[in-house]
């Protein structure tokens, strides 16, 4: 990086740069002329090393999706300038591989409307700068106040799994420490959290238990409710790279995405009824004896329970519900079992459902039956959404049931541990999660939110009553990179700061924890969440003095037995450590259950999965499936993308993909308005008219704040054990909306800045 | 319960960081001007001077014939000759040419700003040409010494010149300096807005296509057209106000 300098010196500074600028262009001249095209590459590298050497750079891991891949970031102090392969031996999961938002999606870092100082609302309610000092002390006295009158269970706060995991260890330690609520919850309520239950309660352990090696090593590949190469495009390299090679993939899915064409065999499914073909598949194993008997025996507990609920899952009835045809099932079945080494792969078309957690549950069974699991090759892996949701989301535990390392809350010798290390008591009440929060709220049973790094404003499901339930809170506190539309209902905005400007950090989808270190200095007046947490938790009448993050880590080591030999000391020297890590001697674990399971047997504890629907079926005022997802140019609500230049030209706005016949019968062609109506609320949309989804399904993505796809989506069904939305199914009527219709516009649209 | 807000303040935002340092020297040049308005008016005119000699100096070089042209281009830092016998392992080695070279250029532009320092703009154009020919250590050496020798309030004040020509402020500047009274040269207040406007350098880093290094460009050999590419856009780095013309 160039120093800055005042005056003469700063102008002969400029100057040197310059004359260096100027030699390079006598020698593009000259060698234009002279010189081969491979010695031109190789004065071109010689030239482009020794302008990097003026850069900051550091290798760390993405701040997008949960795969987490590594490379180098180059800055000059105010922007990320590129970004570029590390050493490989630094980057287990990606190699050279990056996608197009790890690669480009940097342009919010230095964006206009960054917030880079504390806002606080002025005596007629609008937003004014304010100091940290203004700032924080405002905040103190705002949950303090509630704590004081109503209790501290009157309080919730929403974690980031964009943080790091170290910042997500003190945001719980926070809320039950300092506010005294176990009301802490984070993203992973709206996406994988059934995964987290239906797996815990089969296995153990609510995580992939495979590496991302066995996706290039397994004989077979079942992918379900995965737009791989969109949500997640460098496994889905991997995968590819795996069929290319003689692997077969099955893909089952309502929509015919980019990954089916890969496929051996592509099933369309009706949206709803995952536990069904599921359940469908371990019948046919079951009753044509194809199931690895020796697994079940040795290894698993309640086959007798699961060969008798899945009787009832005829082909035909299978086909009546899901509309999978019988041959189908029997073809996916062999190719099962004739594998010798399988891994089942899903994302959120399994998990968001009032009944995710029986679809994991079947999916669970599915892989024990047919004894895949804890061998090279095998394994259940659903891939995570937030770069770190499994390790901030989840492992560290911000979350109302467990404390970090799953440990429950409940538990009275657990808590006991917890509440001597943080010197407070702690009810043995499970808190709120979070979309039961904005439903408490309601109740007026939560009064005031931290919410931090989490635009709920857009991304809980049925936005209409989020937006109300916000504005209705006594006090809200929002920490965030930008006043976001959550923010925008906040009394107090905090700045904080991106992933590169930090160090920490982040656990992937296939549990390896990987470093995250920080590129440039922190923009304006942010400041990394950790810190703000620090510095308002002494205000709260605490003493927490850390240093650094590597710090919070020994705390976590102390308290969290899977993470107990993970240091950023140790982290750094191997390129990564997967959880469990016992101690400083472990070496971590590349894939769950080689020996046993996590359970009280030792064995995977199967259990039947009988028939499940959806909450709200269509009927003859909502006739049509609404499903929602992810495209490969944006993330999650655009708070990132959306201020990247490149990326907003390539896909700048919402849509709705339609069927043909469906499009037809409204009498739409594609780029034509569309209403979409449900039970909550209706949007109005450009039609995209495809085959890829069913004539009765209609798919839209879930970026952009301007329509808002959660205005249609239900705040109320809810995953009985996991609390996860609906978000991939909701009843819907279709309209031509006419010429003189406009896209839908939020009330609390983002308008300022670059955006 | 709080409405929703989108209107934020801008000083909380990373826009208005970006755009506090030009706020702040422009402030600074106001005060500055109400201190020092006569002084700066003459220094305006002396930089005037300075265009013309400038733009003399660039016709001179264009214009140059074969042999001063080759002159020039073996001089200016070997690099043509490096090119022209460059074999497979000496393009790894170009890099540590550039970066020797770049040392060199960065003190031979100190020459040429010591020269205009010392109020010698009438003579530039041939300075130019003999800069060209100046690139040896020992010259380069004896050059920087003289500048050293050189610091006086004088220096100060033409490098406020030079940052607001590079602002682009300098005519409306100009403008108002006329209208103001002679006030006497505190060299304090100068140094304090020298600081100021020193820090003004990070708008101006992006340089601006060759423009003139096109104008140069038919001429016959690659080697003359680097030459006085290199020469152009030199005299460019001290003659900002024509390249914002």
């Amino acid at each position: 990086m160039s120093d800055e300098l005042d005056g003469v010196a700063g102008y002969m500074q400029e100057a040197k740069q310059q004359a260096l600028e100027n030699v390079e262009h006598v020698a593009e001249g000259v060698a234009a002329d002279t010189l081969s095209e491979g010695k031109l590459f190789e004065i071109a590298q010689s030239i482009g090393d020794k302008r990097l050497e003026e850069l900051n750079v550091a290798d760390t891991t993405c701040g997008y999706c949960a795969v987490g891949c590594r490379f180098d970031l180059y800055s000059d102090g105010e922007e990320i300038l590129a970004a570029r392969p590390t050493a490989e031996e630094d980057a287990p999961v990606n190699g050279i591989s990056t996608c197009v938002k790890g690669k480009f999606g940097y342009d919010f870092i230095n964006s206009n409307d960054r917030l880079t100082a504390p806002l606080v609302r002025d005596e007629h309610g609008e937003f004014r700068e304010a100091t940290w000092d203004e700032a924080l002390t405002r905040v103190a006295e705002g949950l303090g106040g509630i704590k004081e009158t109503h209790g501290g269970e009157a309080l919730s706060v929403i974690a980031s799994s964009k943080a790091t995991n170290e910042e997500n260890y003190l945001m719980g330690k926070f809320a039950r420490q300092v506010l005294g609520t176990n009301s802490v919850d984070n993203c992973n309520r709206l996406c994988h959290s059934s995964t987290v239950a239906g797996l815990a309660q089969t296995y153990g352990y609510g995580a992939a238990s495979i590496s991302t090696d066995d996706l290039e090593i397994a004989d077979c590949i079942l992918l379900t409710g995965s737009n791989t190469t969109e949500a997640h495009p460098v496994l889905a390299t991997r995968i590819k790279q795996n069929v290319r090679d003689g692997a077969d993939l099955l893909v089952f899915d309502p929509r015919e995405i980019q990954i089916a064409e890969y496929a051996d065999q592509y099933t369309q499914v009706n949206p709803g009824y995952d536990a069904v073909w599921i359940n469908g598949i371990t019948r046919y194993i079951l009753n044509n004896d194809l199931q690895d008997d020796q697994f079940v025996e040795a290894r698993t507990n309640g086959i007798e329970d699961v060969r008798e609920s899945v009787q009832e899952f005829t082909p035909e009835r299978v086909e009546e519900v899901t509309g999978v045809p019988p041959e189908e099932i029997a073809s996916a079945a062999e190719t099962i079992a004739d594998a010798d080494a399988c891994v089942f792969g899903w994302t959120l078309g399994l998990t968001e459902h009032s009944h995710g957690t029986e679809n994991v549950l079947a999916m669970a069974n599915l892989a024990a039956v047919t004894g895949n699991l804890g061998k090279p090759g095998t394994g259940v892996s659903p891939f995570r959404g937030q770069n770190n949701v499994q390790g901030g989301g989840g492992d560290m535990g911000p979350l109302p049931d467990n404390f970090p390392g799953y440990q429950d809350v409940a538990d009275d010798e657990i808590r006991a541990k917890f509440e001597d290390a943080w010197d407070c008591e702690i009810s043995g009440e499970y808190g709120y999660y979070t979309t039961q929060m904005f439903l408490a709220a309601d109740d007026d049973d939560i009064k005031g939110m931290y919410i931090i790094g989490e635009n709920s404003a857009l991304s809980e499901p049925g936005v209409n009553h989020a937006e109300d339930v916000l504005a209705d809170l006594d006090f809200l506190v929002v920490q965030d990179l930008f006043v976001n539309e959550t923010a925008q209902y906040a009394d107090v905005v905090l700045p904080a700061c991106s992933f590169v400007e930090k160090t920490g950090t982040f656990t992937n989808t296939d549990r390896t924890v990987q470093m995250v270190n920080k590129v440039m200095e922190p923009k304006g007046d942010s400041r990394p969440d950790w810190k703000i947490l620090q510095d308002l938790a002494n205000r709260m009448g605490r003493n927490w003095d850390y240093d650094d993050t590597a710090e919070i880590m020994e705390e976590v080591n102390s308290l969290t037995p899977l993470y107990g030999g993970i240091s950023h000391e140790r982290v750094e020297a191997n390129g990564g450590l997967q959880w469990p890590c016992w101690d400083k001697d472990h070496p971590g674990t590349t894939r769950l259950y080689a020996e046993e399971f996590n359970t009280e047997s030792g064995k995977a504890e199967l259990q039947g999965v009988g028939y499940s629907e959806p909450a709200e079926t269509p009927d003859d005022d909502y006739p049509f499936t609404l499903t929602t997802g992810r495209v490969l140019y944006q993330y999650h609500t655009g708070t990132m993308t959306h201020r990247e230049e490149g990326i907003m030209q390539y896909t700048p706005s919402d849509f709705v993909e339609i069927h043909p016949d469906t499009a037809d019968s409204l009498g739409v062609e594609s780029g034509d308005l569309v209403t979409l109506e449900s039970r909550r609320g209706e949007i109005v949309v450009p039609a995209q008219v495809t085959d890829r989804v069913g004539p009765d399904n209609v798919f839209v993505p879930i970026h952009f704040a301007e329509s808002a796809v959660n205005r249609l989506t239900d705040e109320e069904h809810l995953d009985p054990a996991a609390a996860t939305p609906e978000f991939k199914f909701s009843a819907v009527r279709l309209r031509a909306a006419g010429p003189e219709a406009e896209p839908t516009a939020t009330a609390a649209e983002t308008t300022m800045g670059d955006d | 319960m709080a409405k929703p807000s989108q209107s934020v303040p801008t000083t909380a935002t990373n826009g208005e960081r970006k755009n506090a340092i030009d706020e702040e020297g422009r402030a600074t040049l106001e005060n500055a001007l109400g201190k020092h308005g006569a002084e700066l008016a003459a220094l305006v005119r002396s930089s005037d001077e300075l265009d013309n000699a400038l733009t003399t100096a660039i016709l001179v070089a264009a214009s140059a014939d074969d042999e001063e042209v080759e002159h020039i281009t073996d001089s200016a830092s070997n690099l043509v000759a490096a090119a022209d016998g460059l074999s497979t392992e000496g393009a790894a080695s170009l890099a540590t040419e550039l970066g020797e070279n770049a040392d060199d250029l960065s003190d031979s532009l100190e020459t040429v700003v010591t020269l205009q320092r010392e109020g010698h703009v009438d003579d530039l154009a041939a300075v130019a040409t003999a800069f060209s020919e100046s690139l040896s250590p020992a010259e380069v050496e004896e050059l920087a010494t003289m500048l050293e020798a050189d610091g006086s309030d004088l220096v100060e004040a033409l490098d406020v010149v030079l940052t607001l020509q590079r602002e682009g402020d300098l005519e409306a500047l100009v403008d108002t300096a006329r209208t103001l009274s002679e006030i006497d040269l505190d060299p304090d207040a100068v140094d304090g807005m020298n600081r100021f406007l020193g820090a003004l350098g990070e708008a101006q880093r992006e340089t601006e296509p060759m423009g003139l290094l096109g104008a140069v460009s038919a001429l016959r050999s690659a080697d003359a057209r680097a030459g006085l590419g290199y020469l152009v856009t030199l005299l460019k780095a001290q003659g900002r106000r024509i390249r914002g013309r």
